[in-house]
């Protein structure tokens, strides 16, 4: 491959036609994302290896039916939380979200050592509340925020309509902060 | 809320994904595979109708879910719903016209057929190399075969879904429309269905049959 980067439309045309050069690219572009939806969903670091080799494999296979010229990560993502989902539902085990290990230290841009434990504190209470909410509501909050995926794409990997995800934020923005102790209140 | 969307977003930089693994490799070596061989876990295919929409909601909370498992059909995920999930206009057909030749050059393995009738039609999908055989004018009955699978089935409380054998061979026998979903985001709607392992090949029948009729039809497979 030389010059630039081939355009995402045309790496899927040149994979339907059984060229895994260009898949590979698509992987390439994609695995990340496609691990930590994967690692979203099923709880496991293992299973989400799984579940996403396993989607790019089935998703490689049902190119022929995949729609040219329509974004790839939505149909993508569609596939990878399917089977992350599926190994969770007979795994029936799933590792809470947590901080990571630097964060017990304070932050560079930290104004003073008390306002960074501060701000460490409030972020575990977040996490922590998250963590207690039910399936709908942390996964649409952790695929829009903590994995920044478009509501399209959020729609795509939790099966539901984009209108759905939209209302069902919001309920899950109310229920968070119900969790944290804290008013509901528009804003 | 605003100031809570922010600090979700800022908490992104702080929680403990994992870091981005290489997938390339393993997913190279299984598409290198001849599927057939490595893959006996699954079922099956791409059963169609002419569907109309008949769900509403897809999300079902997990906690009122549940996998149906079957001994011998590991790979056969039958998901107990509430509501089925929506389902699209769909071709009765997916796939390209073929030969017998041509499939079992294609796929690996010979088509089974039931004893009684030749097929009116056949049609090989190689994405999910699958081949389906096509009886009737108009249409009764189809079958589909394939070593690969990739598919989900949602029933609700109305479908029965009872163990069978066919022979030796495990299957399941479900009774009433339902959504057959192949994970790529087209449920398509399919009524009274058997499905059932012979060797590293799974079968799925369905069509206006009754269940004896099925089965005989199922045992004929050969």
């Amino acid at each position: 491959m030389v010059g630039r980067p081939l355009p995402e439309t045309e790496l899927v045309a040149r994979a339907k036609t059984g060229d895994t050069a260009a898949y590979e690219e698509l992987v390439r572009a994609h695995q990340a994302i496609a691990f930590r939806t994967a690692y979203l969903f099923s709880g496991d670091e293992a299973d989400a290896q799984e579940a996403a080799q396993d989607g790019f494999v089935k998703a490689y296979r049902s190119l022929g039916r995949f729609r040219t010229g329509s974004p790839f990560r939505p149909w993508l993502l569609s596939i990878v939380a399917n089977e992350a989902r599926n190994r969770r539902r007979s795994a029936g085990r799933r590792h809470a979200l947590a901080l990571r290990a630097a964060d017990a230290a304070p932050g560079d841009a930290a104004p003073s050592p008390e306002a960074a434990f501060a701000a460490a504190e409030r972020r575990r209470e977040l996490l922590e509340a998250l963590n207690r909410l039910g399936d709908d509501h942390r996964l649409v909050l952790s695929c829009r925020y903590l994995l920044d995926l478009s509501e399209e794409e959020t729609a795509a990997a939790l099966g539901i309509r984009r209108g759905t995800v939209k209302s069902r934020m919001a309920r899950a923005l109310d229920r968070l902060r119900t969790e944290l102790g804290e008013e509901v209140r528009d804003g | 809320m605003a100031e809570l969307r922010r600090e979700l977003h800022e908490l992104a930089a702080h929680v403990a994904l994992p870091a981005e693994r290489e997938l390339w490799l393993g997913i190279e070596a299984r598409l290198a595979r001849r599927p057939a061989r490595q893959w006996r876990r699954t079922a099956a295919i791409v059963l169609v109708a002419a569907a109309t929409a008949i769900g509403i909601a897809f999300a079902v909370p997990p906690a009122r879910s549940a996998i149906l498992r079957f001994l011998g059909l590991d790979g056969v995920s039958i998901v107990r719903v509430d509501r089925l999930p929506p389902v699209h206009q769909s071709p009765v057909v997916v796939g390209q016209r073929t030969t017998l030749a041509e499939a079992e050059r294609t796929l690996g393995f010979r088509p089974l057929q039931p004893a009684a009738a030749r097929p009116d039609a056949l049609y090989l999908d190689p994405q999910s190399e699958a081949v389906l055989l096509v009886y009737g004018r108009p249409l009764r009955l189809r079958l589909e075969e394939t070593r690969i699978g990739i598919f989900q089935k949602f029933v609700s409380a109305a479908n029965a879904v009872d163990r069978v054998r066919v022979g030796d061979d495990p299957g399941i026998w479900i009774v009433g429309p339902h959504v057959f979903d192949d994970v790529f985001g087209q449920p398509r709607l399919a009524g009274n269905t058997l499905l059932w392992q012979h060797g590293d090949v799974t079968l799925r029948l369905d069509g206006r049959v009754t269940k004896a009729q099925a089965l005989q039809i199922a045992r004929s497979v050969q």
